[in-house]
């Protein structure tokens, strides 16, 4: 059933190691083009195509205008002796997580499709690389990865991008829905559009995608980095924990004021990862003059904004009022607790309980650290912990390749709107112009994850009075 | 009731328009046919306005005129007026629309379906369906005989269980005043199958001698000659007019003071409408900042006196109808023929078909037309055509024939109803085809008449006439990417004249014709073919050395599609099996029971990865039992 479409499959890529700063990471691709995609973006010692199977070759990747980023490995392995059973090839990048991010980038922009979660997994089991009693398993792999995509795809496009996003996709909505009209009714006395004000209404919306697509390249999670309000009462030990977490780090990035708020937000790198950290100094207190008023205010944004919440507790006293109330806002968003002072004697209530007892009680579901500010015990597992809450554990992987769908996507809906000026400038018909608009629609679609068929025509019938 | 002593191939329910092209298809690949109407009076009615074609609509009307359907031929034969529209808009959107003489029209099929030979055609109320051990063995009537066939085709329209809301009075009835089907309609429901109910509207006709057509904008017939059949020759026709009025604030004044009496805003019906067809208060209720709508006075017939009033359809009652009516500009004094109404009916779940449209549930029972939840006489007779080419194959034993999306608008329109369904009556619109530059009207034959020819539906002198059409098209195209064109003064000056700029060097007649602005009849001018191709093949030439570039991209997108429409789902296939499916797209499967892994794909709410995984199963089962035949187990 398979076989013979075999020469009709197009080549796929995706990251196929799980983050690590330190490590290597891998990036793989499989498909008939592999070896000639590679070699588009790579200057290694000798071209893939003249490589025999299985021998590395050193080389560099290059970026869109050739210079070269990263120093590389590269190998390729020959059908059917593969992991896939296509042809494979590995790319070996050195430079951490956002190397890797780029060079997939790089893959797709030269032809590769981004692979969907488990694809790999189910071209090797479709070539009968896999054992048919292993069937069930592969099921379970195609599930388990797009569950994590799909979640790390929302993590990536959430806030201020998807809003922007949304803008971006109503507007073509406007644009393509109106066109879509005008043909379809064409004997309705519906609001045409010239050519000229057509054109300029796609190029606007080109441009909004464009920035759009700024703002999402090289893995959105990567470049912008996960937001962490440390929170909690005062003196329970924040601003050592900020210090130490800063000290205990051997790359500072930078100190860099908050966009929205005029909270300090110091950068920390953990695996590749940048962490901005924001300490909510004075969040709870009652102000004693307008200006305490606007930092409380600004601490609570900070609080709300945050991927991740670190709520610092003060190990060696028991939980108060303020703890619970905390916990209270704390239960439906991200957090980490860090049970500090875990070097003095933990706190016990009148009945003897413990600090984390108590703590354990108030947050069941939560995750809870003991650490030590003073001492920097503890942190490699907070990071840790703050890092798998966002990127899901073990599965930047996913999540790298997720903002690289998003950034495909993007792109296809600015190809599909330059074909539509092209058209559009060339007095085309409005037929190939409307054809173009839909699959930058749909691109979006994909996108935002709107999944219904009947998008447009909702839009339509809502917006303009059709008869017969 | 006695089983009549003729055992037919195919028996077809219902004379409307798809019923008559189901009949007519079935008898004309040689199976024996019966179809049974309620009247032979009602033969292909027109209950609604007697138009046939448009976007979309006039794409399926010609895909069907190039399988051998007859609604194209019964359209150009009736037409009192003919346009081309979306001319200006680029050839895949550019359609005919016929104004029809609904007597002629329904004169054209009756005669059709009573002259095809293999075809009997009798008046019984059919009142129950013969279904033994899940297969359809024949039909049950009210008053008549038991009849037996290898093959049932409903087409019942609007009729079953149908209900005519005129304000708060309603009334068991067919459209028009005709004879409703009860019987029927209990029947299909305790053959256990999902209905919907369903609603639509129609607007008064008046009496064109009581309308001041003198102030009104008159629309004529295009002057060059159009046809919607593939195989007319084109008519101009210039007798008839349909003229354009528009409601205003007093109309609008006088909907609003009715709403009182107006069952659609009272909730006195239960059926969903078309949004794309709103009735004058569903247009007042839900776009009230707009003060006027155009309306359109369409003649109905040569044989009689009555207009349609287009854009006005209402079931508000008789007395707010007239001062409706007397609102509009030219109309001040009509006079109401025949009351607007509204109909309420039920129909099938269209997700109980299959993409051949054949009843899921039950082996041998097809369905076609309204009563699938459509809307319009052209979705109606494209479904009819397909349902009774496939029951006249199922008679046979032959496979079933399914029509790609990539292929046809009669494709989309089959998946849309097999894979989705609709929630309110579906009406074709070019916006559902993602392939649409090239689906074209141009390019109907090419697509569909070789398929047309292999059933049996096209004769030998159609067949011969389309295979000229195509070498003068295929030698034309060829013919201007050798010939080269010189500038020259005469030349120039023409190209000025449609704003192109003038050539300096010798070129090939394609790339000067590649030049959007640049028509087919200047190159031509200037580089005269000896087989000039002939009306529609001049676009066929135009779009395909001016789109080439835009085609070629859909057709890309059509090749990677194509590998999922290929792989087969196992009809049978245990989706509760499958482990790792969503729970929601596990019962989706179940429900909708795709043919393919691309009809799948196709299910809402199915996800990509629910795709891939389907996609490994049907592998492993393959090869599971491919291992079995190897080692001689069954």
């Amino acid at each position: 059933m398979h076989s013979d479409n075999d020469h009709k499959r197009d080549t796929i890529a995706a990251i196929a190691t799980a983050r690590g700063e330190a490590g290597i990471a891998v990036t793989r691709l499989s498909g008939p083009g592999s070896r000639e995609i590679a070699d588009r973006v790579l200057s290694l010692v000798a071209p893939l195509r003249d490589t025999p199977p299985r021998r590395m070759r050193n080389g560099y990747l290059l970026d869109e205008n050739g210079d070269a980023i990263d120093q590389v490995l590269a190998v390729w392995f020959s059908s059917p002796k593969s992991y896939t059973g296509e042809d494979v090839v590995e790319i070996h990048t050195h430079g951490g997580t956002l190397v890797a991010s780029k060079c997939l980038e790089l893959l797709i922009c030269r032809g590769a499709r981004l692979a969907d979660p488990g694809e790999f997994t189910k071209r090797a089991f479709l070539s009968g690389r896999i054992d048919l009693t292993r069937a069930e398993a592969v099921l379970g792999i195609i599930r388990s990865r797009s569950t994590e995509a799909l979640r790390a795809a929302a993590r990536t496009l959430q806030g201020e991008l998807a809003t922007f996003a949304s803008d971006i996709y109503q507007e073509l909505l406007d644009l393509s829905g109106g066109l879509e009209a005008s043909l379809d009714f064409p004997e309705e006395d519906l609001p045409e559009r010239d050519d000229d004000e057509l054109l300029l209404s796609v190029q606007a919306v080109r441009q909004s995608l464009e920035d759009l697509l700024d703002r999402c390249s090289a893995g959105f999670l990567l470049r912008e980095g996960i937001r962490v309000a440390i929170v909690g009462r005062p003196n329970v030990g924040k601003s050592s924990l900020l210090n130490a977490l800063l000290r205990e780090s051997r790359a500072i990035v930078t100190s860099i004021p908050g966009t929205t708020r005029d909270l300090i937000e110091d950068v920390i790198t953990y695996r590749g990862i940048p962490l901005r950290l924001v300490d909510t100094a004075g969040m709870g207190g009652a102000p004693v003059d307008e200006a305490e008023a606007i930092g409380i205010a600004r601490a609570e944004a900070a609080f709300e904004s945050a991927d991740v919440r670190i709520w610092v507790v003060d190990g060696s006293s028991i939980p108060d009022e303020f703890d619970r109330v905390m916990a209270d806002r704390l239960s439906n968003l991200e957090y980490v607790v860090a049970l500090n002072k875990a070097d003095l004697p933990s706190g016990r209530d009148e009945r003897g309980r413990t600090a984390e007892e108590l703590m354990a009680e108030l947050l069941p579901a939560g995750t809870l650290l003991r650490i030590s500010a003073k001492y920097e015990t503890g942190l490699e597992a907070l990071k840790d912990s703050v890092v798998a809450s966002i990127a899901g554990a073990g599965t930047l992987d996913a999540g790298l390749n997720a903002s690289a769908r998003q950034v495909d996507e993007v792109k296809a809906a600015i190809d599909s709107l330059k074909e539509a000026s092209m058209v559009l400038g060339n007095g085309l018909g409005h037929d190939a112009a409307a054809a173009c608009l839909a699959e930058s629609r749909l691109a979006m679609e994909r996108l935002l994850g709107i999944s219904r068929d009947d998008a447009l025509l909702d839009y339509i019938f809502s917006q303009f009075c059709v008869g017969k | 009731m006695p089983v009549y002593d003729k055992k037919y191939d195919v028996i077809v329910v219902g004379g409307g328009h798809a019923g008559c092209e189901a009949a007519l298809a079935a008898s004309r690949m040689g199976a024996s046919t019966l179809l049974l109407n309620l009247s032979l009076d009602n033969t292909a009615m027109m209950p609604c306005n007697p138009s046939i074609g448009g976007p979309a609509k006039g794409h399926l009307v010609r895909e069907g005129s190039a399988l051998g359907g007859e609604q194209a031929d019964a359209a150009d034969a009736s037409a009192m007026l003919i346009r081309m529209l979306n001319t200006s808009k680029g050839p895949a959107v550019r359609a005919p629309r016929a104004q029809c003489d609904l007597k002629e029209y329904e004169r054209h099929f009756r005669l059709k379906v009573q002259t095809q030979k293999g075809l009997d055609v009798r008046q019984e109320k059919v009142s129950d369906l013969w279904i033994e051990e899940g297969r359809a063995r024949g039909v049950r009537t009210l008053y008549g005989y038991d009849y037996e066939a290898s093959a049932v085709v409903l087409a019942t329209g609007t009729f079953l269980g149908a209900r005519v809301h005129i304000g708060p009075v309603s009334l068991s009835s067919g459209p028009l005043g005709q004879e409703p089907s009860n019987e029927l309609a209990a029947s299909l429901r305790s053959a256990g199958l999902a209905f919907r109910r369903m609603r639509t509207d129609t607007s008064p006709r008046l009496h064109v001698d009581t309308l001041d057509l003198a102030e009104l904008t008159a629309q004529e017939s295009d002057e060059a000659p159009v046809s919607l059949s593939l195989w007319g020759e084109g008519r101009v026709l210039r007798d008839y007019r349909c003229y354009m009025t528009r409601s205003n604030p007093r109309t609008h004044d006088i909907v609003r003071g009715n709403l009182d009496r107006s069952p659609l805003s009272m909730g006195w019906m239960r059926g969903e409408g078309p949004r794309y067809c709103p009735s004058i208060e569903a247009k007042v209720i839900n776009f009230p900042e707009k003060q006027s709508h155009p309306v359109f006075l369409e003649p109905v017939s040569r044989s009689n006196r009555e207009v349609y009033v287009q854009n006005f359809s209402t079931s508000l009652p008789l007395d707010a109808q007239a001062e409706m009516i007397h609102s509009l500009p030219g109309c001040g004094r009509a006079f109401i023929t025949r009351p607007g109404y509204a109909i309420e009916y039920d129909c099938l779940d269209s997700t109980e078909l299959s993409p051949w449209l054949e009843v899921k549930k039950v082996a041998g029972l097809f369905c076609a037309g309204q009563l699938n939840g459509t809307s319009g006489y052209e979705e109606a007779a494209a479904q009819g055509l397909l349902a009774g080419i496939n029951a006249a194959l199922r008679a046979r034993g032959d496979d079933p024939l399914v029509l790609r999306r990539s292929e046809s608008y009669i494709g989309v329109l089959v998946d849309d109803l097999a894979t989705k369904g609709s929630p309110e009556p579906y009406r074709m619109l070019t916006s559902r085809c993602e392939h649409r530059l090239i689906l074209r009207i141009d390019n109907a034959g090419r697509r569909l008449a070789p398929l047309g020819r292999r059933l049996g539906l096209l004769d030998d002198d159609r067949w011969r006439r389309i295979n000229e059409s195509w070498r003068r098209v295929d030698s034309e195209l060829e013919r201007l990417g050798r010939a080269r064109v010189a500038p020259s003064d005469g030349l120039n000056s023409d190209l000025a004249g449609v704003g192109s700029s003038p050539l300096t060097e010798t070129l090939f007649a394609s790339d000067l014709l590649r030049r959007p602005e640049v028509p087919y009849s200047l190159v031509a001018r200037h580089s005269p073919p000896s087989d000039p191709p002939r009306g529609e093949e001049v676009v066929s030439v135009e779009v395909e050395v001016k789109y080439r570039g835009y085609i070629d991209r859909q057709e890309r997108q059509v090749e990677r599609m194509a590998r999922m429409e290929d792989v087969r789902i196992p009809p049978g296939l245990d989706y509760s099996a499958i482990p790792s499916l969503l729970t929601e797209s596990r019962q989706k499967l179940a429900a909708v029971r795709p043919v393919t892994l691309g009809q799948a794909g196709r299910i809402s709410g199915v996800t990509p990865a629910d795709i891939h995984i389907l996609s490994v199963w049907l592998d492993a089962l393959s090869r599971r039992s491919g291992e079995n035949e190897a080692q001689g187990r069954p």
